[in-house]
């Protein structure tokens, strides 16, 4: 049997709808039951699993301690889970650099709006404040939902192509000189640089289509995600330690009945030129071991066919690092969920 | 063209649930009726990033129009500039793209723009079926128009925006089809999709179940105990939540769309 080896960071991610917040809960679960300080960071999960991890809304961006789940067992040392909250991050990283303006901004709001364009960059801003803070043995990250399996791994692309790669050169240079940060003279020379970059000839032709006042407002963002800076390299810093193959599993989460086998190999492919970067597959609902003894004849061979021929497929790609499969829960309570699959990430890891 | 009719009818779902099948069974089958039907699906909402998801070649005789973000954008603001050149540029520019790539719904307002043009310039004569993005996208989607109205104020593309909003929420025009799997978890966020984008605007909205076993377990006798657990499951599914589904579809196992289309053939009119 395949083998998983601990590492101190692992990330999940895939589309919606394939099981992959109940996979990350079931893996922090198990290792939180060996005795290991984990921390769970999620976005988004269902109501009902958040009540069995007894996380209320109004409790998102904020740590919540978790010594026990009843029917599953205590935890030798307390889970703690961080139910994400993009608006409540960008409200501390405009704390912290002292600019207010950060979570008032129009154009920002709508940035930190769920599946919002900054989702993927705040997750990871969110998790280097809080390993800087406080030391886990294991962090398990369960990504924002993307349009696409690649919106995650985009993310660091996107904030640096948002201020153009020029930009990040200067934005990573003045970030070294912190203390200096909020200085008008370095905002103007930053509208200064805007300028010198052609931006000016594009936002006057913008401004002929939009209006000027959104003109207005997206300079006012690009200002204040400026003076901001120093959480966003945080950011990029983090995403450096992610892309460590000695620090980091990426498990790249796909589920048999979406039937996403030919999506999840273009994936990898994909992310293996473009970021260099391996990563296993979990294959979520796997029903094929519990047909093999199926003798079907007639509509039942058809049936059994369809549903074991989209397993197939993917059990003999070589893309994936690993392909780990997670047999179908046959039962409607979400903690029956965790349970078991927990119990399966349990037999990976021995 | 039946009054019962809506000139818009968005698509969606979770991703796998079947939501591009259907929404492409259902536009044949307007078609096959003779009526004036695009099926239209949409690229990433990226800039300059090749679109992976073109739908694939079918035997399916509607027409479908496969919308690229990058070609609408360009066609909009050749318009509202008249020139070509300076179009290409601003498009093609590394600040437009981030702009366009980090806020979110931006891409969707242009494209969603470009749909209700098409609809328009039909003088309401054409059905548009969208295959729209995954559930929760599908609401920026909805939400662009009304977030950038608020964001523009003043300009050219407020004036548009709201025009949109007239279109895009009036009940007559437009409707959404939330596709779902018989699964608790999968049902259960389709009708919060629906509760949300019911708070957002009056557009009727339906949910149904895609991929129904049951019908299998008519047919088969020997059944082994994973399934049979299955069907009980998506059983105890649609009876707790029985108010809230408006049709389904049991699963097929054929592999073409043509051959799919005419198993599910007599359960089309329930999107109507």
């Amino acid at each position: 049997m395949k083998k998983l080896l601990p590492k101190k960071f692992e990330i999940f991610f895939g589309t919606g709808g394939v099981g992959k917040t109940t996979l990350a809960t079931a893996r922090a679960v198990d290792l939180a039951l060996q005795g290991k300080k984990v921390l769970l960071m999620t976005i988004d999960p269902s109501k009902r699993l958040k009540d069995i991890l007894g996380l209320r809304d109004e409790d998102s961006g904020i740590l919540c301690t978790i010594n026990s789940l009843q029917g599953i067992g205590t935890f030798p040392q307390p889970m703690k889970a961080l139910l994400m909250n993009p608006q409540k991050t960008i409200a501390r990283m405009g704390e912290m650099a002292q600019v207010s303006e950060l979570k008032s901004n129009r154009i920002v709001e709508i940035l930190t709006k769920p599946y919002g364009g900054m989702n993927e960059i705040l997750a990871l801003i969110e998790l280097k404040m809080r390993i800087d803070e406080e030391s886990f043995d294991c962090v398990i990250l369960d990504t924002p939902p993307g349009s696409h399996f690649l919106d995650f791994l985009d993310a660091i692309e996107k904030i640096k192509q948002f201020f153009d790669h020029r930009f990040v050169e200067i934005f990573t240079s003045l970030g070294k000189k912190t203390s200096e940060g909020q200085s008008k003279g370095m905002i103007s020379g930053f509208m200064d640089k805007v300028v010198e970059f052609g931006v000016n000839k594009l936002l006057h032709y913008l401004e002929k289509v939009t209006g000027d006042s959104f003109v207005e407002d997206f300079l006012k963002a690009l200002e204040v995600i400026y003076r901001s800076r120093a959480s966003f390299l945080k950011g990029i810093e983090m995403e450096q330690v992610l892309s460590r193959e000695s620090e980091a599993t990426w498990f790249l989460v796909t589920s048999v009945e979406q039937g996403k086998m030919t999506e999840a190999q273009d994936i990898q492919k994909s992310a293996s030129q473009k970021h260099h970067r391996r990563m296993n597959l979990l294959l979520n609902k796997t029903l094929a071991h519990h047909l093999s003894d199926w003798q079907a004849t007639g509509e039942g061979a058809r049936l059994k066919e369809f549903f074991i021929s989209k397993e197939s497929a993917i059990n003999k790609s070589q893309s994936f690092e690993d392909v780990f499969d997670f047999p179908e829960v046959l039962a409607s309570s979400p903690l029956d969920h965790v349970k078991e699959l927990s119990i399966h990430w349990r037999k990976y890891a021995n | 063209m039946s009054h019962l009719l809506k000139n818009f009818y968005i698509f969606t779902g979770k991703g796998g649930v079947g939501k591009t099948t259907a929404a492409l069974l259902f536009a044949q089958y307007l078609h096959e009726q003779k009526n004036d039907v695009l099926y239209v699906s949409l690229s990433q909402q990226k800039l300059g990033e090749a679109s992976a998801q073109k739908p694939a070649q079918n035997a399916l005789s509607v027409p479908q129009l496969f919308l690229e973000l990058e070609d609408c954008a360009q066609g909009y603001i050749q318009k509202k500039l008249g020139s070509k050149t300076i179009a290409q540029w601003v498009v093609k520019s590394a600040y437009f793209r981030a702009l366009v790539n980090m806020l979110p719904g931006f891409g969707y307002l242009i494209s969603m723009g470009k749909m209700l043009e098409i609809i328009h310039e039909s003088q309401d004569k054409k059905i548009l079926i969208l295959d729209a993005p995954a559930s929760g996208h599908a609401l920026t989607m909805l939400e662009a128009t009304k977030n950038f109205r608020e964001i523009f104020q003043s300009g050219l593309v407020f004036e548009d925006t709201n025009k949109m909003i007239k279109k895009l929420y009036d009940p007559n025009h437009t409707c959404v089809r939330i596709i779902s799997l018989p699964t608790e978890l999968s049902l259960q966020e389709a009708i919060e999709l629906k509760e949300s984008i019911q708070t957002l605007a009056p557009i009727p909205c339906k949910v149904f179940l895609n991929q129904l076993l049951s019908i299998w377990a008519e047919k088969i006798q020997d059944l082994p105990a994973a399934i049979l657990e299955k069907v009980k499951l998506e059983e105890s599914v649609r009876q707790q939540f029985s108010g809230h589904i408006d049709g389904s579809f049991p699963l097929v196992l054929e592999h073409k769309l043509e051959d799919q289309f005419q198993s599910l053939k007599p359960f089309m009119e329930q999107l109507i």
